[in-house]
């Protein structure tokens, strides 16, 4: 049973964005970042929908955090278009207080006030938040008991919670998170994943950005690969994990050549390799009943038929040839 | 912009250099007229007596504003017009306070409001704290005098003209903060201004009277003049003028590139 609160059970009235419409709550169009001659983002377009987590995945230097930059308003787009919630930056920059709560990078408060004054510092720069809605976003990541402790005796992991706290401040309807569980423990990465797909339910749509690949698997609906500033794969995280499945079957060593042949001329099939007993078809995995009925239809009788998925992690290494993460 | 406003104030308030800034102003202020008055105790002859006329409350507007307000509040401010936008990148608020904001603009000025504001605050409580300091030195000199609204008016007074002057050395340190996203840059390049234009242009003086002329269009030399209202009319508004136009530009050179510049780090 799920004993978690929603996380936007007391938002407050008139201040709550999402559910306004039922188009995306981001939309980035051929969005392009030169600082001189390096470009940093090239001709990224990405959409993120109401209550949806969107991954956000590459290796370091890949521009993730120049398109959340974009995203805030804080970088001048050299080309291409932000839209949040129908309204195009810049030149509309009220829109993103209103309509987005992020944590860039690592969370960043003032030191020398408390976490709880932090969040009233914060909630005052949008108005319209009561004293209330701090409190209860305190005790909805668990710290409300040190609410009134120096930000500075913080934890790494009670910051980033902070910083969560503070990005549902004004109930927005795009939730940014740039590499959330950066430096926490087991734990502490447990309680930010456990409010990630919350977020989502609530109704926010959420762009994670992470190197945390398990992470991103676990929490995201959709997945966004950069590498060098472009996009390189986009698509369900279930989709993407049969782009990259695979099916092995094993048969006897006299069949062999016979279900090569076959397989090669079934149709979803990408590649087949023989090694030993084994054949490795690349392909959906799903595919493995049509491969089975395929080979006893020819009288092949394989001893084991293993479909394979790939993981985020293989497939992200593929896709960015093996870049640092 | 009134949020921004009121967050500023808030931070401010919660923040003990706030107040502890203004507690060192009092502490030095003390300490420099308790010397004045212990000298004064010890020598009874003449230079003493100049100078027990120097300490009592009827000298406070002169005396005792130029110490406390003119130099110690002077440094002070400085110190937090700088700490306003360079704790910022230090401390790596400035991204999630500017994706906070509804405008760069609105930020910045509610920025400069409030540091306007609070040196308001600043100077004249200091003003009226060194008042009390005067008043008492003036019964242990041994020239007891009565307590005057009309001084004490005088002193306020003075108080805010000696801020005014102070205005180019805070919009300074407010700017190379931001440009150079460092606090110690507007604290140090604010008040190396402070102590080296005057001897830099002495100096140069000697080199040609182009500099001797120069001089009079510098920070310094309008702000001295203004702050000790000793000069002509006429000049005394040109003075006016030019401690507007450095403070100005100063705060024009602040939006210019804060609002231009990326926010990549801060």
């Amino acid at each position: 049973m799920n004993t978690h609160p929603p996380v936007t059970a007391t938002a407050p009235a008139g201040i709550g964005k999402r559910g306004n419409g039922n188009g995306p709550v981001l939309q980035l169009e051929n969005l392009t970042k030169k600082f001189g001659d390096f470009t940093a983002v090239s001709h990224l377009s990405l959409l993120v929908q109401q209550g949806e987590v969107v991954g956000f995945l590459g290796p370091n230097g890949a521009g993730k955090s120049t398109t959340v930059g974009m995203v805030l308003g804080l970088i001048r787009p050299t080309e291409g278009s932000v839209t949040i919630m129908g309204t195009e930056l810049p030149g509309n920059q009220h829109i993103v207080p209103e309509n987005v709560g992020a944590i860039i990078e690592n969370p960043a408060f003032y030191p020398y006030m408390s976490g709880r004054d932090n969040l009233v510092a914060h909630a005052r720069m949008v108005g319209g938040v009561p004293a209330s809605r701090v409190d209860d976003l305190l005790k909805l990541v668990n710290l409300n008991e040190r609410g009134k402790d120096k930000y500075k005796s913080y934890s790494l992991g009670m910051k980033q919670r902070l910083g969560i706290a503070s990005t549902l401040l004004t109930d927005p309807a795009l939730v940014i998170l740039d590499e959330p569980t950066n430096g926490l423990d087991p734990a502490g990465q447990r309680e930010i994943r456990e409010i990630i797909p919350r977020l989502a339910q609530d109704g926010h749509g959420v762009l994670l950005a992470s190197h945390m690949l398990h992470e991103v698997e676990q929490v995201s609906d959709r997945v966004a690969i950069v590498r060098r500033g472009e996009l390189v794969t986009e698509g369900g995280v279930d989709e993407l994990l049969k782009r990259g499945g695979y099916i092995e079957v094993k048969i006897a060593p006299e069949y062999m050549d016979e279900a090569r042949n076959l397989l090669h001329r079934m149709p979803g099939i990408e590649q087949v390799t023989v090694s030993d007993q084994l054949i490795t078809v690349v392909a959906d995995p799903e595919l493995g009943a049509d491969i089975n009925r395929a080979l006893v239809g020819a009288g092949i009788y394989a001893s084991q038929i293993s479909p394979r998925r790939s993981s985020l992690e293989s497939l992200f290494l593929d896709i960015t040839e093996g870049s640092t993460v | 912009m009134f949020n921004l406003f009121s967050s500023e104030l808030f931070r401010m308030r919660k923040r003990a250099q706030s107040l502890m800034l203004f507690l060192i102003a009092v502490v030095l202020s003390g300490l420099v007229y308790g010397g004045f008055v212990i000298a004064t105790k010890i020598n009874p002859e003449a230079e003493g007596r100049r100078m027990r006329h120097a300490v009592t409350f009827e000298e406070y507007a002169e005396f005792g504003i130029v110490m406390s307000v003119g130099f110690f509040a002077g440094i002070m401010l400085i110190i937090v017009a700088a700490g306003m936008m360079g704790n910022e990148f230090s401390w790596n608020t400035l991204r999630p306070l500017v994706a906070r904001s509804r405008s760069r603009v609105g930020l910045l000025t509610a920025k400069l409001i409030a540091l306007g504001l609070y040196s308001i605050v600043f100077v004249i409580s200091l003003a009226l704290v060194v008042a009390g300091f005067f008043f008492i030195g003036s019964w242990v000199v041994g020239e007891p005098s009565g307590f005057s609204i009309s001084i004490l008016g005088d002193g306020l007074q003075s108080a805010l003209q000696m801020l005014f002057s102070n205005l180019p050395y805070l919009t300074m340190a407010f700017m190379l903060a931001t440009v150079f996203k460092s606090n110690a840059a507007g604290i140090a390049g604010a008040l190396g201004v402070t102590f080296i234009e005057t001897p830099v242009f002495q100096l140069l003086g000697l080199a040609g009277d182009v500099f001797k002329d120069a001089e009079k269009w510098g920070i310094a030399y309008n702000v001295n003049k203004f702050a000790g209202m000793t000069g002509e009319v006429d000049n005394m508004t040109r003075s006016v003028i030019v401690v507007v136009a450095y403070s100005v530009a100063f705060i024009a050179v602040t939006y210019a590139v804060f609002l231009r510049r990326d926010v990549t780090s801060g």
